[in-house]
């Protein structure tokens, strides 16, 4: 992995070849940037392709506190932080017996069988290691921002049970595989 | 499959008054809002409002539905607490969905319009593991049990 070119990012962010993490812990913190119309009601604007998050980790010795999410990553953005977004703090609360939080929606339509699978990914990059995100698969294709009105939109009952899954999220302040 | 006359019965939707003039009273005391609804007028008003903010981009599917909606709040808001009635709001969002929202002290709920196919109805309560999600079919929607769920919580 390159290293991080971004100055104002501290260093105990950076990854610096740290591996990934492979295995999430109940307890565990994680911190999402959100809008306030987000928080306010989250199917005004919660989007389900690749959902940023940051991994807190234990509370005894974190990963990142929840402010880092506010840093912007993106060395094409011309901000350093996200001004106007709000830090919710979700807490792991159950994990599936790989430790992993993972679940599947399915829809039938005209003939047709459709599976989305969600799943809670360590994905670091160079200058945030604590950097995860809930990815989503349609059919075992991922699902990006690119390609999510020609394929998730159109399953409009497995859109609603993943925004109902990541709404309950911001509204109870749990990740619950349960 | 939760029963409508449960619903209606259920303690903590309905007025602490059975009088009407209470309920008139309310209404007269200026305390409307935009999303409250007390006559036939207002649901029009109501609607007026929506097209204006959101016209063309409602498909027929959602105004149809809408309006249903909204007249079953008012077929209904003589049956609860004034304050759940003038609770509400509604938004369009990226994905093509009209949301008719409200939040209380217990959780958030939503009706969500699809542009086809399918209306649901969602809450989140604030407990770990509350929540509830129901889709309707069209042709398979009882308005009334809807306008009830939906302030019921």
């Amino acid at each position: 992995m390159e290293n991080c070119k971004l100055d104002y990012i501290p260093v105990r962010l950076h990854s610096n070849d740290r591996p990934p993490i492979r295995n999430f812990r109940v307890g565990h913190l994680l911190y999402h940037r959100a809008s306030p119309e987000e928080i306010e009601n989250p199917y005004k604007k919660v989007t389900i392709a690749e959902l940023s998050h940051n991994l807190g980790g234990d509370t005894e010795k974190p990963l990142s506190s929840p402010g880092d999410v506010l840093f912007s990553v993106k060395e094409d953005e011309e901000a350093e932080r996200y001004i106007d977004k709000e830090v919710c703090t979700l807490r792991i609360i159950s994990l599936n017996e790989k430790n992993q939080y993972e679940k599947e929606f399915t829809q039938e339509k005209n003939g047709h069988l459709a599976t989305a699978r969600i799943k809670l990914i360590h994905d670091p990059v160079p200058c945030m290691y604590p950097h995860c995100i809930f990815r989503i698969w349609l059919n075992g294709v991922v699902v990006t921002f690119g390609s999510y009105k020609q394929t998730l939109k159109k399953w409009r009952k497995i859109r609603t049970e993943l925004k109902q899954e990541l709404a309950s999220m911001i509204i109870q302040k749990a990740v619950s595989q349960k | 499959m939760e029963n409508l006359d449960d619903l209606k019965r259920s303690k903590s939707i309905l007025m602490p008054f059975s009088s009407s003039d209470f309920y008139s009273a309310f209404f007269q005391s200026g305390e409307t809002s935009s999303s409250s609804l007390s006559n036939n007028n207002e649901i029009s008003h109501l609607l007026i409002d929506v097209k204006k903010q959101y016209g063309k981009n409602l498909t027929s599917f959602q105004l149809y539905h809408i309006a249903k909606i909204f007249e079953s709040f008012s077929y209904i808001q003589d049956e609860i607490e004034p304050e759940r009635l003038t609770s509400f709001s509604y938004y369009f969002n990226e994905d093509d969905e009209f949301l008719i929202y409200r939040k209380s002290r217990i959780g958030l709920t939503n009706i969500i319009i699809h542009d086809e196919e399918c209306i649901a109805f969602s809450f989140i309560g604030r407990n770990t593991g509350d929540r509830d999600l129901i889709f309707y079919e069209e042709g398979e929607i009882d308005y009334e049990k809807l306008a009830y769920k939906f302030f019921a919580k």
